[in-house]
């Protein structure tokens, strides 16, 4: 090699890496960028995919108080770390199983709407004691997974505070008892959904049935620089 | 060749040009990758709204009076369910298509069980796409379709309206919860009848479409009156005569495609059962046959010639069990225990639907026996009982309730109690048998192999001194569970109970109890509720 081609090398040593820095600066954030939108579109369909089998097997008379119904959703849920505390001995029914590891937590609940004072639900209990007319109310509620996420990333229908829930979840008095109501936005947010004539819709009627079953799985390992997901959320209402 | 130098200076920049023409293909190829996740996620989305649709249309194939409002309802749930789910512009979507017209919501009966009925959901929309557009793709139609299936129902509800019913409004409540629970059921199609029993039982309805007219409940409520209306509460607990009786009509439908079941309702212990006397009778009875002879001249039974105590009783072609014998049947009975109390044999079946005091055995019908004229003195007559109930329901059971049995088989009266004196336990040997008894004729239905049924229950407290043991109906219902109603829990789950125990391989019910009478009509409309869901 001669030492005109040397002098030459010398001088254009590390063009080729300026150079591919200067297309990385659109090249990389564009890959980080499209992996991390991938990454959470398929994180999105598998949770909406678990919402709707869970929803599936719950309309269909599954009871997600116990375990072993918890462990099939968490099998079901493969890959977004669904986990939660395995009974004690000689348990069959836990309405909150929830422990603080895992990336996800599912709500599995019933909810129906109290009609008029004059409808039989309240005609059951006397017009007088019927608190929760013209409301939707939970009747069951249950839940497992992580429960730090439940205090980040509440159930969009909120939580039945104060009423009284049995090992399966049923609540107790749901037709009286005002905290059986959902939160004042969950209940608008239903209203708005289901109580309208929008779309060819029909309000639903005194004692009616909505089988929801809600999921929230954080995505921490997607965190990179700008391109961050804290996790996704889905929903599905049989 | 060129000098080298020359061929660098030339070559400057094509990294950088390779490398903006590498996004040139690089981007496109992200972007239709984006697209098509982002489509494929709203395409899955929009197949849970059409499944979410169809199963509540399905749901709602009980709503409405007639076959045809049920599928205007049913096209009504598939909308509101639809877009509750995917409600317009979700995943920006636009021109979504579905809407109560047949093109979207399909009901229809199955083309060969004619008791299910099917309904197919369908739905599209148009997704925008980001990056396709570059390639004259705007947005692009994502269709889905949904279906799902109800089976009618065939039931039979079997109604206790013993005297204990009476306290704290339980005969009231019990009624107006009965009626509300067959309103949620689909008229026209599913089918409900009703047994009614004390000491004695009695078919109020077989099977029926019209259940909602004939049982009370009406399309605007409960503002009806039928035969549930009429139930006077009064006596006491034959549960097994009721269980069977009630199976009896579910087996003369004779619609195994269709969804059969029980729904047992009671607020006590069974303390009553319906046997057959013939060959327990003491020789020393005094008793005639039907020819006039008395035992005591030497027949030692009645195999020749038994009396019919209860000339009613005939078992027309038809029933499950063919070799129900005609002879000296009566009903064997007590109170629940309380020290005191009527006891004795009465006649097998109540008067009349409203009249439900039992019927008494005259002397006319059982002559020459001690008991006619006063049922507690069937100690005379016989100090031992069959091993079987006349539904051929077995009174024995030892690892249930153990009872004493001589080397016929036949029972033996042993307490002081069963012989005669005053009440004084839980244990008299025909309480024990009784539920024995009860056991058993929900065992016979729920795998009688040409028709097995479901048995749910709903047990009442607060009425009875003696309310339905927990195990006893989780054994009736083969109930796995614990309690998952009542808070705190009332019991365990059947497994660690003694005395429970449950098959996976019967069809399996649900036990609820309902701790007080105010409860009952949301255990009434609970039970409903898991039955429906289990009607697909």
């Amino acid at each position: 090699m001669s030492k005109a081609t040397v002098r030459r090398k010398k001088r254009q040593a590390g063009q080729e890496i300026i150079e591919f820095a200067l297309v990385s600066i659109f090249l990389i954030p564009m890959l980080l960028g499209s992996f991390v939108v991938g990454i959470n579109i398929i994180k999105n369909i598998q949770a909406n995919q678990v919402v709707r089998d869970l929803d599936n097997i719950y309309i269909h008379g599954g009871d997600f108080s116990t375990y072993p119904l918890q462990q099939l959703a968490q099998r079901l849920a493969q890959g977004l770390n669904l986990q939660f505390p395995a009974f004690s001995t000689g348990t069959n029914n836990v309405q909150a199983n929830t422990g603080s590891a895992g990336d996800g937590i599912v709500w599995v609940s019933q909810v129906m709407y109290i009609g008029a004072t004059t409808d039989p639900n309240c005609v059951s209990v006397g017009a007088g004691n019927c608190t929760n007319h013209d409301n939707f109310v939970f009747t069951q509620r249950i839940v497992f997974g992580n429960s730090s996420l439940n205090s980040t990333n509440p159930s969009m229908l909120g939580d039945p505070v104060g009423a009284t829930l049995s090992t399966g979840g049923n609540v107790q008095n749901y037709v009286t008892d005002a905290t059986a109501q959902l939160t004042s936005s969950a209940e608008a947010a239903l209203k708005a959904r289901w109580q309208t004539t929008a779309n060819g819709q029909t309000p639903l009627t005194d004692g009616q049935v909505i089988y929801v079953v809600e999921g929230y799985f954080q995505t921490p390992s997607l965190s990179l620089g700008n391109f961050s997901s804290k996790g996704v959320y889905a929903q599905s209402f049989f | 060749m060129t000098p080298t130098g020359q061929r660098k200076r030339g070559e400057r920049g094509v990294s950088l040009i390779l490398g903006t023409a590498a996004i040139v293909f690089v981007v496109p190829m992200m972007g239709i990758a984006i697209d098509v996740g982002f489509l494929y996620s709203a395409k899955d989305k929009l197949q849970a709204s059409v499944d979410g649709a169809a199963l509540a249309a399905a749901r709602a194939l009980t709503l409405g009076s007639t076959t045809a409002a049920q599928a205007d309802s049913a096209k009504q749930n598939a909308v509101n369910w639809f877009y509750a789910n995917f409600p317009q512009s979700a995943w920006a979507s636009k021109n979504t298509q579905m809407d109560i017209t047949d093109t979207h919501v399909h009901v229809y009966d199955d083309s060969t069980n004619p008791n299910v009925r099917h309904v197919d959901v369908t739905a599209s929309t148009d997704v925008p796409t980001w990056f396709m557009r570059w390639f004259g793709y705007d947005a692009i139609t994502i269709n889905a379709i949904g279906n799902a299936s109800r089976r009618d129902v065939v039931a039979m509800i079997v109604i206790d309206r013993s005297g204990s019913m009476n306290n704290n409004n339980g005969c009231s409540n019990m009624r107006s919860a009965a009626k509300v629970f067959t309103g949620q059921f689909a008229a026209g199609r599913d089918q409900i009848g009703m047994v009614e029993f004390g000491d004695t039982s009695w078919v109020d309805s077989s099977p029926t479409t019209n259940f909602r007219d004939v049982l009370g409940y009406t399309a605007s409520g409960t503002s009806g009156s039928g035969l549930i209306d009429n139930i006077n509460c009064n006596d006491n607990t034959g549960t097994a005569q009721a269980i069977s009786l009630a199976y009896n009509e579910l087996y003369k439908v004779g619609l195994p495609g269709a969804f059969n079941f029980m729904m047992f309702f009671t607020d006590g212990i069974p303390n009553s059962v319906t046997l057959n006397f013939q060959n327990v009778m003491l020789s020393s009875s005094g008793c005639w046959d039907s020819a006039g002879q008395s035992l005591s001249s030497g027949k030692g039974n009645f195999v020749t010639n038994p009396p019919s105590w209860t000339p009613g009783w005939t078992m027309p072609s038809g029933y499950y069990n063919p070799n129900i014998p005609a002879g000296p049947i009566g009903v064997i009975a007590s109170d629940d225990p309380s020290g005191s109390g009527s006891y004795g044999v009465r006649k097998y079946q109540g008067v009349s639907q409203g009249n439900p005091n039992h019927g008494t055995i005259s002397s006319g019908n059982a002559p020459g026996c001690s008991f006619p004229g006063n049922e507690s003195n069937y100690v005379q007559d016989f100090q031992k009982l069959p091993p079987t109930d006349v539904w051929g329901n077995s009174l024995v059971n030892n690892s249930y309730n153990p009872i004493t049995t001589d080397g016929s088989g036949n029972i033996v009266l042993t307490s002081s109690a069963d012989n005669g004196t005053p009440l004084s336990g839980n244990n008299l040997t025909f309480h024990l048998a009784a539920r024995n008894a009860a056991d058993s004729a929900a065992f016979q239905a729920r795998t009688n192999l040409t028709l097995p049924v479901t048995v749910f229950g709903i047990g009442l407290g607060g009425t009875s001194a003696a309310p339905p043991g927990y195990d006893f109906m989780q054994r009736v219902t083969n109930d796995p569970n614990g309690d998952l109603y009542n808070t705190p829990a009332l019991y365990p789950a059947c497994s660690a109970e003694p005395l429970c125990t449950s098959s996976k391989t019967q069809p399996q019910g649900v036990f609820i109890f309902s701790s007080d009478t105010t409860k009952l009509q949301q255990a009434f409309l609970a039970m409903a509720s898991q039955i429906l869901r289990l009607a697909k």
